[in-house]
């Protein structure tokens, strides 16, 4: 009994379907164009991916008709005879899905932008008939409503520029650091190296000079070493001949005396000879005799203590110290 | 306003301290990532910046000169690169790494264009000697340290011919120096005198306007380096190297002022 029923019902529903499917759908009211769908608060859903395209890729769309009671009878929309589709986009058919929920038709199509200033994706309309609506003979469009979608923002950019191979950098070594603070020889260090040599060889000859004199510095100088002398062996002699003998060297070697000098007659020439001046005679001569006195006389009128004072003195007034 | 000037003082220095350090970061950057020229380039092209407002802020020497040539050498812009080599040189016309950067930029930049005369230099017969300028000069010196050490060595022994010798050495010494003072007038002049490096490859025209006609045929490629005559309204008179005369745009060109 419950299986007869159960087959019953199937029956039922089986003819109410092909009932349904075999919509009768007006011919009078009908507009254009129409792809022959028909139901109650049809759904019109599109949808493109990706949005962001170049002027040379394309954009999937799809087209998703919901609510049909006669969705194996809708036909394809055909992009192409509507104007906005045709005059920015190259239109391409993809593969409808091989499954589709009951009372929904999908359509897909392959849309190229023709153009870098399209924004969008025109709006579409599907137009249907409902038949739960009344037929007023006066109005025959009246159960033919019309499903709307809204418009999908796009952004078409140029072509792509070729990516670029990764390649190195060719850095030469001289790049391969950054400078550093480094000193440089100042100017002047540059003017002491040229007049340096000059002044140090100048310089040179004058010490060397000092250390060896010539000509009448060299003169004087042993002029004064002589002197030196003689007042050193002044002060270590202890009787008149050795007084007298220091007095005559000296005199010798200061005034460049040459041979033997035995008596004041002989210094007086020999003095003479040198152009020695007259007053500097009498005095050498002087001193000669008050030694002859002090050596020779009986009762000498100075002492040899006196004589060393006069011969010292003698001496530092020839060097011109008095 | 006392306390603001003294702020200023101080902050100055230090903000052209920062910007020298960015800048050296940024070269740094550039050369850890030079697998990628292109990336690396953007980092000495920023380098180059820096620096670039660092010389402009007033602190110039030659190191910052040569940095500065680098990163815009390694930037791929060979002009600039070689219009500041050209203000370091100004500074001390013989910095040997000055002299060689610029060199090695030269060559980079003529290798890639045709060879035409106006990339060619005369150069003096001392720089043709290939010695540099400190050597030349300490030579100089000290051929007249002995010379003047022989001089003074004659004259204490008294020896006439020892004399003639020293004499001799300090005479040489002298005219080599006489002639290195030349050069290094020269030198001074040349990388002294006002100088417009080519940047965009450009046309030397017989006037200031592009309706005259070329100088002579072809581009000037980039990195030509040219005297400055004068200017006019947005162009410059230019001399070539080879001595050619005629205008180039302002825009097409670095110069050293």
């Amino acid at each position: 009994m419950r299986t007869i029923g159960s087959a019953s019902l199937a029956l039922w529903l089986f003819c109410a379907a092909n009932a349904i499917a075999a919509v009768d759908i007006p011919v009078l009211g009908r507009p254009t164009p129409f792809y022959g769908g028909a139901g109650s608060d049809v759904k019109l859903i599109v949808s493109a991916a990706p949005t962001d395209v170049t002027i040379d890729d394309s954009i999937l769309l799809t087209i998703r008709v919901e609510n049909l009671v006669n969705a194996k009878d809708v036909e394809r929309i055909n992009l192409e005879e509507i104007e906005a589709f045709h005059r920015d986009f190259q239109i391409a058919d993809e593969l409808t899905p091989e499954s589709e929920p009951n009372g929904t038709r999908i359509f897909r199509y392959r849309l190229r932008p023709r153009q870098l200033s399209i924004a969008e994706i025109p709006r579409l309309v599907f137009p249907y008939y409902d038949p739960k609506l009344p037929q007023p003979a006066d109005k025959p469009d009246f159960p033919f409503r019309r499903a709307r979608s809204e418009s999908i923002p796009i952004r078409v950019r140029k072509e792509a520029p070729p990516p670029i191979p990764v390649e190195p950098l060719d850095v030469p070594a001289f790049a391969m650091s950054l400078a550093e603070p480094k000193a440089s020889v100042p100017g002047w260090i540059w003017w002491i190296g040229a007049f340096a040599p000059p002044v140090v060889a100048i310089g040179w000859c004058a010490i060397w000079r000092a250390i060896n004199p010539v000509g009448d510095r060299l003169v004087r100088r042993r002029r004064s070493r002589a002197a030196r002398l003689a007042i050193k062996s002044l002060r270590h002699a202890d009787d008149a001949t050795a007084i007298v003998q220091s007095v005559v060297i000296y005199l010798a070697e200061h005034f460049e005396l040459p041979g033997i000098i035995r008596v004041p007659r002989d210094l007086a020439r020999l003095l003479g000879d040198a152009r020695v001046d007259g007053p500097t005679i009498d005095e050498c001569v002087a001193f000669i005799n008050a030694s002859d006195s002090v050596r020779f006389a009986p009762f000498p009128v100075i002492e040899a203590e006196q004589l060393r004072v006069q011969g010292e003195n003698l001496i530092r007034r020839l060097e011109g110290e008095r | 306003m006392t306390s603001i000037l003294l702020f200023t003082t101080l902050l100055v220095p230090a903000s052209v301290q920062d910007l020298k350090a960015q800048a050296e970061a940024e070269y740094r950057a550039g050369l850890e990532v030079r697998d990628d020229s292109a990336k690396a380039r953007r980092h000495f092209a920023r380098s180059a910046n820096l620096f670039e407002e660092v010389w402009e802020s007033g602190e110039r020497n030659p190191g910052l000169a040569r940095n500065l040539a680098q990163a815009r050498f390694l930037a791929g812009d060979y002009g600039r690169s070689i219009r500041d080599y050209r203000r370091g040189l100004r500074l001390s016309p013989y910095d040997h790494d000055l002299r060689q950067g610029i060199d090695s930029v030269r060559e980079r930049a003529g290798g890639s264009q045709t060879s035409t005369s106006y990339l060619q230099k005369p150069t003096s017969p001392v720089a043709r000697l290939g010695v540099p300028m400190s050597r030349l000069l300490l030579f100089s010196l000290g051929i007249a340290a002995i010379g003047w050490i022989v001089l003074a060595r004659a004259w204490l022994i008294a020896r006439g011919t020892l004399a003639i010798l020293g004499g001799a050495l300090v005479i040489f010494a002298i005219g080599v120096g006489a002639v290195l003072n030349w050069e290094d007038r020269r030198v001074q002049a040349e990388w002294s005198e006002p100088t417009a490096v080519v940047t965009i490859p450009t046309e030397l025209l017989m006037g200031n306007s592009d309706e005259y006609p070329r100088r002579i045929e072809g581009k000037i490629p980039v990195g030509v380096e040219m005297k400055i005559l004068g200017q006019r309204g947005g162009w410059y008179h230019v001399e070539l190297p080879d001595g050619a005369i005629g205008w180039v745009q302002q825009s097409r060109v670095a110069t050293t002022d």
